[in-house]
């Protein structure tokens, strides 16, 4: 079925937790939030609804019909983070959800209705489910997301056949195109109150008069133009699921289940010459809780028991360790992002695959300990010594591959420039040296005096004016060796003249 | 004063390169009390003129008056910065230093086959035509904007060219080009020598010395500016950034490690080459082989062809009498014929009887055609042009002074413009780009021509160009 089937869904009030409304039964409950500078009233229980009161009205003028009112004040964050709730339970419905303000979810559920027994079977378990849950809530489906969106907010029409989208909706006010509140009084003035109204105009007209919002929310509305959906999270590449008509706790159930899961989506990866660099499995438990646990592998990978295993490292480490509750009933595993990986041949030494067990350790590392926690040296590109290298998260490193940088240039036959390893910070050391800017003669560090035989410099590093403090001082650096061969790397900070104090220095490393 | 010189100094002409304009290069260079500057830009003398007209002021004028500058938004907030010289030096010191100050003019030749950059001063007036055509040749190869050059466009001519190598890394890579340069330009091959204190500059200025034994070519202290002062590396490296299209956080090691390319004292450069002081002391037998100077830069006319046996000026005094007979029928009033007379003589002591030969040429194609034309400006008043016919103002009727407005005052080229009918104003263009192909009309590469065409074809009146 090719259809472009959009459902919304609008449950309301969203922060009356399950259950309060009995609770409340004696007093109608409103919630109301300041809007410039006056108390209006955000949304409406059912009982206050019957008793007239709608979204909108002042609270003052409420209070005077309703005296014993009860109201809360409005929590947006809350709503937001339930709504977000509510949208990660969707995901069970399909992977493309978008949020739909206020209060709104858009579900794309194009090829997937069939895994429900069909469209109107899948609005009614998503309304069961929800409505069980203790929401109010709505749902259309139509053939484009606007339409959807009109209906649900303006008419209830539970379900709209395709290609009926545009008679269904010719009956709407001109609220439901989603248009600004300007544009509705001007066109309520004019005597356009309906879609139908707008539909039968010309519309240039309408594009000069009020822009090309109009227009294009009127081509949307009306289904004759598809607007894009943005869903919530990355759609996979590829996903693999199982349902259970009887939900699953036991750990050995949800392995099992993962297990086979792995070996499909192997099978599709390879099918499409790719291995994923990150997967997710999803738990969705009963209650509407999902759990989502992510992997993420140094090469691209579609070994299904490599797969399993970080999976396994990952759960057994969880600080918040899998809960199923009440058991999982929908497991899915998927591949948000996926590189080529052609089928490669293993070389007869077997040393090719060195490199690939350095990255394999490394991915269960990550899993197991955390991504950031396993890092390498990376060499940067900066000249200050302190910052020519940088700790680096070896997963993230291979996935985001940054500008090879190699190491200053030197001659075969030079002796090393700089230190293998610095001192953090640079020690001090009381040193001679001829002034302005020869190298140290002697220098004493650690109660030890070292007499300089041989030294050579300066390499003179300055600041980095646009990262350093004002105060940063000029480094010469020296390398140099004493009497007994010790060599290490001077640096003198600041300049003769330049600063007000006198230059003081540091030893940074040891030369071998 | 010192003998020192900065001999490879780039300026911002050197395009995202370069930090200081050639004036702030030239005073700095000027009040470290260094004997001269040597200007080089990559790919370029664009930057050498400013930098020759900057040492002309000071030479003329001193210091630069104060810099009015805008404080604040209102009307009238202004001060009056003075440049700090003035706090060391008055005008006069300058003024004498300026005159003994020698401006070394040139380019810094960058290849692309991975030779070393080659730092070119002119020797003499025909080491500046080479060097200049050899720019020609880069920019013609390139897109706009860039030069393409080999280091055998340099070795095909290396002749009145004094060239300083300048390596880059390590020496060991260009010794064998630096040896195919000396064999092709004995004795005008400098090996440049840096110290900008990377921690193995002595090691590299004992190998630096050894190479440049082997290939027999003097060592030469430098020290590649590309500011005058060390607090212009902040503008230098935020060039970089824009030149390589990187941020300043990412930049890393595209940016300069230090602040040591500045123009130095010359205590300081001696102290820096002390391992190697002939070094130093070669700068001077550098400068004393340069006998170039801009000024010695004349606008050189292209020839104009003159029957055999004439020179251009007895054609052009041929022609105008011939002409005067024929417009005062025969009869030249005596008033014209002496305006006539002293027209001449100040037209041969200009030397530009050639440029009123090229006019009347054009005007004389434009009446064969039978295109309609008509002289102005200020030459173009003169009895010389209306005898000619380039202009049908009688200037005996109209007693118009021809020296007022070509003196020797004026020091510049006579203004002749000659308007055409401008439906068949092509055709003269035409006529233009057939007599001289060179020039090429679109090009404007190099030829002095284009810029005498326009000229003539700058007031045409149609008001097309």
């Amino acid at each position: 079925m090719m259809r472009n089937q959009k459902q919304q869904e609008a449950p309301e009030p969203p922060p009356a937790a399950p259950g309060n409304e009995s609770a409340g039964e004696a007093a109608p409950l409103v919630i109301a939030d300041k809007v410039k500078g006056a108390l209006r009233l955000a949304a409406v229980s059912p009982q206050a609804g019957r008793l007239g009161l709608t979204p909108g009205m002042a609270l003052a003028d409420a209070r005077a019909r309703i005296p014993h009112l009860r109201v809360r004040p409005l929590d947006a964050p809350s709503d937001q983070a339930l709504i977000e709730r509510i949208a990660e339970d969707c995901d069970r419905f399909t992977p493309v959800v978008a949020l739909d303000p206020p209060h709104g979810l858009m579900l794309e559920i194009t090829g997937c209705a069939h895994l429900f027994g069909g469209e109107g079977e899948l609005r009614k378990q998503l309304l069961l489910r929800y409505r069980k849950a203790g929401f109010h809530i709505h749902a259309s489906i139509a053939g484009a997301p606007d339409t959807a969106r009109a209906l649900v907010r303006f008419s209830r029409t539970p379900y709209v056949r395709p290609g009926e989208d545009e008679a269904a909706v010719r009956p709407l006010p001109i609220a439901a195109l989603d248009i600004p509140d300007t544009t509705r009084t001007a066109l309520s003035r004019a005597g356009l109150k309906i879609i139908a109204d707008l539909a039968d105009r010309a519309q240039v007209p309408l594009a000069e008069r009020f822009g090309q919002v109009l227009p294009l929310k009127l081509r949307r509305t009306l289904a004759r133009e598809i607007a894009p959906v943005h869903p919530r999270r990355i759609v996979p590449i590829c996903a693999a699921e199982r349902r259970f008509a009887e939900p699953i706790a036991a750990s050995a159930d949800i392995d099992a289940t993962l297990a086979d899961l792995a070996r499909q989506v192997a099978d599709r990866l390879s099918e499409r010459r790719e291995g994923g660099r990150a997967f997710e499995a999803s738990f969705f438990r009963t209650d509407g809780v999902v759990r989502r646990i992510s992997v993420e592998t140094g090469r691209a990978n579609r070994d299904p028991r490599a797969l399993l295993r970080l999976f396994h490292e990952r759960m057994e480490t969880l600080a918040d360790p899998l809960d199923p509750g009440f058991g999982f009933d929908l497991i899915r595993l998927s591949v948000p992002s996926a590189d080529t990986l052609e089928t490669t041949q293993v070389s007869l030494d077997g040393a090719a695959n060195m490199k690939h067990a350095l990255a394999d350790l490394s991915d269960r590392l990550s899993a197991r300990l955390g991504p950031r926690r396993v890092a390498h040296f990376a060499y940067a590109d900066s000249h200050i010594p302190e910052r020519a290298q940088r700790y680096a998260p070896t997963l993230a490193a291979s996935l985001r591959p940054t500008r090879v940088c190699a190491r200053p240039r030197s001659d075969p036959g030079d002796p090393p420039l700089r230190p293998s390893q610095i001192f953090d910070p640079p020690r001090y050391v009381s040193a001679f040296a001829e002034v302005p800017d020869g190298a140290p003669i002697k220098f004493g560090w650690r109660r030890v005096s070292h007499i300089i035989a041989h030294s050579e410099g300066p390499e003179r590093i300055a600041p980095e004016w646009f990262r350093d403090p004002d105060d940063a001082q000029t480094r010469d650096y020296y390398r140099v060796e004493d009497r007994h061969g010790r060599r290490f790397w001077l640096f003198r900070a600041g300049l003769y003249g330049e600063s007000a104090t006198i230059p003081r220095w540091y030893v940074h490393g040891m030369l071998a | 004063m010192s003998a020192y010189t900065e001999l490879v100094a780039a300026t911002n002409f050197s395009f995202l390169r370069g930090a200081s304009h050639p004036r702030d290069m030239v005073l700095t260079a000027l009040l470290l009390g260094h004997a001269g500057l040597g200007v080089a830009d990559r790919n370029s003398v664009a930057g050498v003129a400013r930098a020759w007209t900057a040492l002309k002021d000071l030479r003329a004028d001193g210091l630069p008056p104060a810099e009015k500058v805008r404080q604040g938004g209102g009307p009238g907030e202004f001060v009056w910065v003075e440049s700090e010289a003035a706090q060391t030096l008055d005008s006069k010191a300058v003024k004498e230093r300026a005159n003994a100050f020698r401006l070394l003019v040139g380019a810094r030749l960058v290849f692309m086959d991975g030779a070393p950059d080659v730092v070119v001063y002119p020797e003499h007036r025909s080491g500046w035509g080479r060097l200049c055509r050899l720019l020609t040749l880069g920019a013609r190869r390139a897109k706009k904007g860039a030069c393409e050059l080999v280091l055998d466009d340099l070795l095909e001519d290396p002749h009145g060219l004094l060239m300083i190598v300048m390596p880059e890394g390590d020496p060991g890579g260009m010794e064998g080009r630096l040896q195919r340069l000396a064999r092709r330009a004995p004795g005008a091959v400098w090996l440049g020598a840096t110290m900008h204190r990377r921690g193995d500059d002595r090691r590299r200025l004992g190998r630096l010395r050894e190479a440049a034994q082997r290939a027999g070519v003097p060592l030469l202290a430098v020290n590649d500016a590309l500011y005058h002062a060390p607090s212009e590396r902040d503008l230098q490296d935020v060039l970089s950034c824009i030149r390589e299209g990187v941020t300043m956080e990412t930049a890393g090691r595209l940016l300069e490690a230090n602040a040591e390319r500045h123009l130095k004292p010359a205590e300081e450069m001696e102290r820096l080459f002390r391992d190697a002081p002939e070094a130093v002391e070669e700068i001077k037998a550098f400068m004393d082989r340069v006998e170039f100077d801009l000024g010695q830069l004349r606008y050189e006319y292209p020839e104009e062809p003159t029957p055999p046996g004439y020179t251009p000026q007895a054609y052009l005094e041929e022609l105008t009498w011939r002409r005067a007979q024929w417009r005062y029928a025969g009869e030249v009033p005596e008033k014209v014929r002496g305006v006539l007379e002293d027209e001449l003589r100040l037209i041969d002591k200009l030397n530009y009887a050639p440029y009123f030969l090229t006019i009347y040429d054009i005007v004389r194609v434009a009446e064969d055609k039978g295109i309609l034309c008509q002289g102005r400006g200020s030459a173009a008043n003169s009895a010389v042009c209306y005898a000619l016919g380039i202009t049908a103002v009688d200037p005996a009727a109209h007693d118009l002074l021809f020296a007022r407005f070509i003196s020797e005052e004026r020091r510049e080229p006579p203004d002749i413009d000659v308007d055409f009918e401008h439906e068949r104003r092509e055709e003269i263009i035409q006529h233009i780009y057939e007599r001289w192909p060179s020039s090429g009309g679109h090009s404007g590469h190099g030829d002095p021509l284009p810029s005498q065409i326009r000229h003539s074809r700058g007031g045409q009146g149609s008001g097309t160009d």
